[in-house]
């Protein structure tokens, strides 16, 4: 209850804010464009959300299957998996979306772009889910490896009975934040023209010459979206933190 | 048991740990390794636990040699059972299921079985009431006392333990050595790598002592005692004599 107070006070001076800086300017606002282009927009949402499902799921699998390649004992995975990491989090996502579009798309002939838009997405994702499991793995004591051989597991069992279901539990919180990002970096799709959210609003403010009002509304949307995750990991959180 | 070790080195990073250590001992049931930190005496355990792979030299029990390439030290390793120092305990299950899963997942025990040997296990140490705790809720002996159970419940004979009760005080101490009383008293073989030398020379009817990577005296407890001028009275809480 007094967060709900807290968090409606500081919300009431946020907007208390960007309200009075929008009297000092000669300006009406025309806030009701979002809402005359309302098809459009809830396209664009349902696209956001598509990807960002999408990619969400490939990013899991492909920031696991990293993360066990970078803790495998074949040289050469644990190579590529490095250089995966390193490279993907060192250049920009924007470049990324381009380079693979246009170059690696074209040349596999993927021309769909909500598919490559995902995939892109994904692995762009995966990256930093890929270091959020490693760390995970990493945090779970060489003691309970060595009891888990002792015993008679494989590396499979160990990973699969042990080592896993506590990493899970610990990079719960790392990883909802990463799909909270996910979620906002998808916008950037719309420079390859995928009809995200982003995309659609680009086009109704290119129409109509407002700007602050439709992008601020699209702000809400996002929050629409990621606020219920980032309140999901803290309830997955707490959970955990009461099961140990 | 018969044990058979000759020649067996080990070292990391250019240090020599065990340096061509032979050992040749009948009729073990109990078996104390002792001597002073840093000896080997951890090395050795885990060597023979199948955790480690000495640079040369061999291991033979009961006239069959230990083999250690990867699938033979695996199908070893199922075999016997193994307790360390502390944190043996899987932390994100229940006493009752980290005693299970051993069971279901490596040995292909059905589970009702497994269930049911668990539970007698419990009960025969008093764990009952703790069952559904996890290792956090559990006090070091009765974790290092469940870790026991659970490696007795896979293991057909051996079991090797690590300084069972170094990370514990004396109250726990005594309830983890109560419970190793017991299991030496019957039909298993013990190895332990202990600094409780009254324990040893109560409860032990072998004895090594290790020191610098070598075996200085080894045999019956009570000569390897009286050899080495160790102290069986004095040092430790747990001077029961029965």
């Amino acid at each position: 209850m007094q967060n709900l107070v807290n968090g409606l006070l500081v919300g009431s001076l946020i907007a208390g804010f960007f309200i009075l800086t929008f009297l000092t300017l000669d300006y009406t606002p025309r806030w009701n464009l979002l809402w005359i282009y309302r098809d459009k927009v809830l396209g664009g949402f349902v696209n956001t959300l598509a990807i960002s499902s999408i990619a969400l799921v490939l990013s899991l699998i492909i920031g696991l299957l990293s993360a066990l390649s970078s803790r495998s004992r074949l040289v050469p995975l644990v190579t590529l998996g490095r250089f995966y990491v390193g490279l993907i989090r060192s250049t920009p996502l924007m470049v990324q979306i381009i380079i693979l579009f246009y170059v690696v798309g074209t040349a596999l002939h993927i021309t769909n772009r909500y598919l490559v838009g995902a995939l892109i997405l994904a692995l762009f994702s995966g990256a930093y889910v890929s270091e959020i499991i490693r760390g995970g793995i990493e945090s779970i004591p060489a003691s309970q490896v060595e009891s888990g051989l002792s015993l008679g597991f494989t590396r499979f069992q160990l990973y699969r009975h042990v080592i896993l279901p506590q990493v899970a539990k610990r990079i719960t919180p790392g990883i909802a934040g990463q799909l909270v990002s996910l979620v906002k970096d998808s916008s950037l799709l719309s420079i390859i023209a995928v009809s995200e959210v982003t995309k659609v609003v680009q086009e109704i403010d290119s129409l109509n010459y407002a700007t602050i009002e439709t992008f601020i509304q699209l702000a809400g949307l996002y929050l629409l979206i990621t606020l219920p995750l980032s309140a999901l990991s803290k309830a997955l959180e707490r959970r955990f933190a009461y099961e140990n | 048991m018969k044990i058979d070790i000759d020649g067996l080195s080990k070292w990391y990073d250019g240090k020599e740990i065990l340096k061509e250590l032979s050992l040749h001992l009948d009729d073990v049931s109990t078996l104390a390794i002792t001597g002073p930190s840093g000896g080997g005496k951890s090395t050795l355990l885990r060597i023979l636990a199948g955790l480690q792979v000495p640079q040369s030299g061999s291991v033979t029990l009961d006239g069959k040699k230990i083999r250690f390439e990867p699938e033979a030290l695996h199908a070893w390793r199922k075999s016997i059972g193994v307790v360390f120092q502390a944190y043996n305990l899987f932390p994100h299950y229940s006493a009752l299921e980290n005693i299970v899963l051993p069971m279901t997942a490596v040995h292909g025990i059905p589970r009702i079985e497994a269930l049911e040997r668990a539970y007698a296990l419990l009960e025969r140490f008093r764990l009952m009431d703790h069952k559904d705790k996890k290792p956090g809720q559990l006090s070091g002996g009765q974790q290092q006392r469940i870790a026991i159970a659970r490696a007795i419940a896979v293991s057909s004979g051996l079991l090797l333990l690590d300084e069972p009760t170094s990370a514990l005080d004396p109250f726990m101490t005594r309830e983890v050595l109560d419970m190793l009383r017991e299991l030496a008293s019957e039909n298993r073989t013990l190895v332990m790598v202990t600094h409780e030398i009254a324990f040893a020379a109560a409860v032990c009817d072998h004895m090594v002592y290790l020191e610098d990577g070598r075996i200085l005296e080894a045999g019956p407890t009570a000569d390897v005692i009286r050899a080495t001028g160790m102290d069986a009275g004095g040092g430790s809480f747990y001077s029961r004599k029965d």
